[in-house]
């Protein structure tokens, strides 16, 4: 085992004295200085972090600017590259990166720019973080802080609490919905009552060592979110005795995650974890600036005085469609996390929904999260220019008229297919074949054109993915998981989840009638997983690949199957109509089922 | 200087295997794209701008497999819409291209296989063999255009009984299917009746003796060493995984290494040889032309 080195480095009471907190994060620099070789702070950010611009680098250097430490130059030209040569997918990513430019003290117009696309487009998180570089003074077109903030306390659950889906409130989402609400703590009566409801629930949920847990796992990310978040009222965790649990505090706490290096771990006994490190030093930053009567982590000292917002480029620069889009997404994509639909249960699915959450706190989006938010940001890209006139066309009317359903194309369409019949028809009778049987031919044709029209349904990715199907008459709620346990360390493809965990167990509502098929459709849906299911009719499915893995890749006996209850139906999932509480396994074999344990239906 | 349909048989039948080959088991889109240019070119070289309404029919044919792929595969990342909860993908949709292409480009390979290798030829190059192989390979090869000739001979037949007067599609679409059933009954009787024909004529009953019309040369020995050493190139980057290529779920070109690059340029050599020789004897023969 990892001998941890408890440094007796208390004073004095509960309180840390700034320099004490400064010999902390002077530790994780002198740590992270020795693993990159440089000599200095300045050498790290011109060199090392510089490097990993875009990559990791970013949390660093809102915390180093935060620090005191000025000179960016370097890291934000290779910011800079890293956007202008690669195109970001994820709003969250987005929001870090325009956060990181902030901070290293540029006046680049990407910080503004990105902020109507980017708010309210992949859940709580974009609103959270398009919060902070509000709160920074940048101004957009479709929102304000006020209107944010807004959107922030109307996600808030019963128990006072945040979080990505479900109906109880997470640690980590509540402490960061906290931070980017702190600057309108005094100003604003329902945000000051909406903060005290989250600081209880964040009082009551942590243990007597003074740290908190995460969907049942004690890990130290959770803790440094709640410290940046008190820190960013003005709170003294070591002083208000909300946060001192049998005369331990938050950062006693965390602490106990030091290895004996400098570094942090993100589970008692385990090794260094680059995530739990960077949010232990920011948050001690944070720590320090609260004793040192500096503002919160995120309202950067050092940012560039924001210059009038130039709208009328960014509207330029933004086509019909996406403006189009634009207008609908942000009221669709809400709807899976805002919704009770899905919440996470038991304990093992919970542990993936904790590094979900972290890696989005760290902006390290799409590493490990499996069913989450950044998910979908990864696996869903957006129409691209190489989408045919056509579907941009579907892609305009449907998000005009149907406020992003679908279908509204079809209208359209069938007026077209008509035309063009009409035409035909003309063009015959001009050219002399007028026998009565071409135009039964023409007829028929456009008949046949008009049933295909009308059969299928066409949505555009951003449409699609991410609103959750609606269920008015839900009669029972199944939970669901993917696994791929079975094909771990057989292959390094960077699509396979490092857990094995495509869908964590997430509860769906069930209307009379649907089956197993059809949840798993939802929640392709919903979250964004890549499935590729053959077959016309529901009895005929079959389940090729799920979120890129595939039958035969790995083995002759390879291939996806499905439990219910435990046990292994023998029936098509298009077949399996389910019960209220229905617990639905997609799990993938290499062995034709022997290596899942499987038992089979009478 | 002979063009290179007078080549020897076996050194056009040992090039036309290593191009038709490697196009049908290598997946590389590079080798792909190279085949199906060098099959078209090579085909509009020999014969010019005849066939006209045939190469639109491959045209559409080449739009239908590559439009057919995203509708059944739902791999790829990039998703262009989504089609009744199926997601259609950018890389499904250059897979299919890239199928096409493959089987478009091998299907010209055969036109022009089949307007050079003669029966004759074909006897030649597998009678020694096999007389059976022989037989039905020449048979087989011959049925695509024999059917074509029989289908017009049928159809102005009927036209010639007035069965064609009415000017309209349904009626025309009805006759064409009539035709088809015509000449499809027809095949299968003449597939037997040339058989027991062979067979009466004592076929295949002993060692088969042929008069040669073809010289293996020293030109035909250069060639087929030639082919075959452009061919192991071509191997040796397919052994070697050189020329991997990954569609899904994104499109992946970094796993081509530098011999497959090499690979690909053999490959482009390999289909350009026969083209430079037609194109050098054409030349020539226009020189002489020109000196008369």
């Amino acid at each position: 085992m990892l001998s941890l080195a408890l440094v007796p480095i208390r004073a004095a009471g509960y309180g840390y004295t700034a320099d004490e907190v400064d010999d902390l994060i002077g530790g994780i620099l002198a740590y992270k200085l020795d693993e990159s070789g440089a000599d200095d702070v300045q050498e790290w950010i011109d060199g090392y972090l510089s490097k990993k611009a875009g990559v990791m680098s970013e949390w660093y250097i809102i915390a180093l600017s935060q620090d005191g430490v000025r000179d960016m130059g370097s890291y934000e030209r290779a910011l800079k590259d890293y956007i202008g040569s690669n195109k970001i997918n994820s709003a969250t990513t987005r929001e870090k990166y325009a956060l990181a430019l902030c901070a290293a003290g540029s006046s680049d117009s990407y910080i503004a720019d990105i902020l109507d696309d980017s708010i309210g487009a992949t859940g709580i998180m974009s609103r959270i973080y398009g919060l902070h570089i509000l709160n920074n003074g940048y101004t957009c077109n479709n929102y304000t802080a006020e209107s944010v903030a807004d959107e922030l306390l109307s996600m808030q659950y019963n128990d006072g609490g945040w979080a990505l889906f479900g109906e109880y409130g997470d640690i980590d989402v509540t402490a960061m919905t906290i931070q980017a609400l702190a600057p309108y703590y005094d100003e604003r009566g329902d945000v000051h009552s909406a903060i005290d409801r989250g600081l209880e629930l964040l009082s009551r949920r942590q243990m007597d060592d003074g740290g908190y847990q995460s969907f049942g796992t004690p890990n130290p990310e959770s803790s440094a979110q709640v410290l940046v978040a008190l820190s960013a009222l003005g709170i003294d965790c070591c002083e208000d005795s909300r946060f001192i649990k049998d005369g331990n505090t938050i950062i006693d706490s965390m602490l106990t995650y030091r290895l004996a290096d400098g570094g942090y771990c993100h589970v008692a006994g385990g090794d260094f974890n680059e995530t739990a490190t960077i949010q232990a030093m920011y948050s001690f930053v944070a720590y320090k600036r609260m004793l040192e009567g500096e503002g919160s982590l995120y309202v950067i000292d050092d940012r560039q005085p924001v210059s009038a917002p130039v709208q009328t480029t960014a509207a330029a620069q933004t086509s019909i469609v996406t403006s189009a889009q634009t207008g609908t997404s942000a009221v669709t994509t809400a709807v899976p996390h805002s919704s009770a639909s899905a919440k996470a249960t038991t304990v093992s699915a919970a542990s993936a929904v904790t590094s979900a959450t972290t890696s989005a706190g760290t902006g390290t989006a799409a590493t490990s999260a499996s069913g989450t938010e950044s998910h979908i940001s990864s696996s869903v890209k957006l129409p691209t220019a190489s989408t045919s006139a056509a579907t941009s066309a579907a892609v305009i009317s449907s998000a005009a008229d149907e406020g992003g359903k679908g279908g509204g194309y079809k209208p359209i369409a069938i007026i077209v297919i008509i035309g063009a019949g009409a035409l035909l028809s003309v063009l015959l009778l001009a050219l002399g074949k007028r026998s009565y049987k071409n135009f039964i031919f023409v007829g028929a044709a456009v008949a046949a054109g008009v049933v295909i029209v009308l059969v299928t349904d066409i949505r555009s990715a951003k449409d699609y993915y991410g609103s959750a199907s609606e269920k008015s008459n839900a009669v029972g709620t199944v939970t669901m998981e993917i696994r791929c346990d079975t094909v771990l360390g057989k292959s390094d493809a960077d699509y396979i989840p490092e857990d094995g965990i495509i869908l964590p167990v997430t509860a769906f509502d069930i209307e009379a009638g649907d089956t197993v098929y059809d949840v798993l459709t939802d929640a392709a849906q919903t979250y964004g997983i890549q499935i590729d299911a053959r077959g016309g009719s529901k009895s005929m499915i079959y389940v090729a690949g799920i979120n890129y893995i595939y039958e035969f890749d790995f083995g002759d006996l390879s291939g996806w199957v499905y439990h219910v209850n435990g046990i292994s139906p023998s029936r098509n999932s298009g077949d399996y109509v389910l019960e209220d509480g229905d617990v639905i396994e997609w799990l993938y074999t290499c062995e034709l089922g022997h290596d899942l344990n499987e038992v089979y239906e009478e | 200087m002979r063009s290179f349909s007078e080549f020897d048989p076996v050194a056009v039948t040992v090039w036309f295997f290593a191009v038709i080959g490697v196009a049908m088991f290598c997946g590389h889109p590079l080798i792909m794209a190279v085949s199906l240019a060098g099959a078209v070119l090579f085909f509009t070289v020999r014969n010019g701008t005849r066939h006209g309404r045939s190469h639109l029919f491959f045209a559409l044919l080449f739009a239908v497999l590559a439009l057919a792929n995203p509708l059944i595969s739902h791999n790829g990342e990039t998703v262009l819409f989504v089609l009744n909860d199926r997601p259609v993908t950018l890389e499904a949709l250059l897979y299919g291209v890239n199928s096409a292409a493959m089987i478009v480009g091998v299907l010209y390979w055969f036109r022009s296989f089949t307007q050079i290798m003669t029966s004759e030829k074909i006897l030649c190059v597998a009678g020694t063999l096999s007389p059976k192989l022989a037989l039905v390979l020449s048979m087989a090869l011959r049925a695509v255009p024999m059917f074509a000739r029989r289908a017009r001979q049928v159809s102005d037949a009927q036209k010639a009984m007035g069965l064609y007067s009415e000017d309209n599609i349904i009626d025309d679409v009805r006759g064409r299917m009539r035709v088809f059933s015509i000449i499809s009954t027809w095949a299968l009787e003449n597939g037997i009746i040339t058989a027991d024909s062979m067979t009466a004529r004592g076929y295949g009953t002993g060692r088969r003796t042929q008069l040669r019309r073809f010289r293996f040369t020293a030109a035909d020995g250069v060639f087929t060493a030639v082919t075959l050493g452009l061919l192991g190139v071509v191997a040796a980057a397919v052994a070697t995984d050189s020329l991997a290529f990954e569609f899904y779920p994104r499109i992946d070109i970094s796993v081509t290494g530098a011999l497959g690059i090499c690979g690909v340029i053999a490959y482009g050599a390999l289909v350009l040889l026969p083209i430079f020789i037609e194109t050098e004897v054409s030349l020539r023969w226009k020189y002489l032309q020109s000196k008369v």
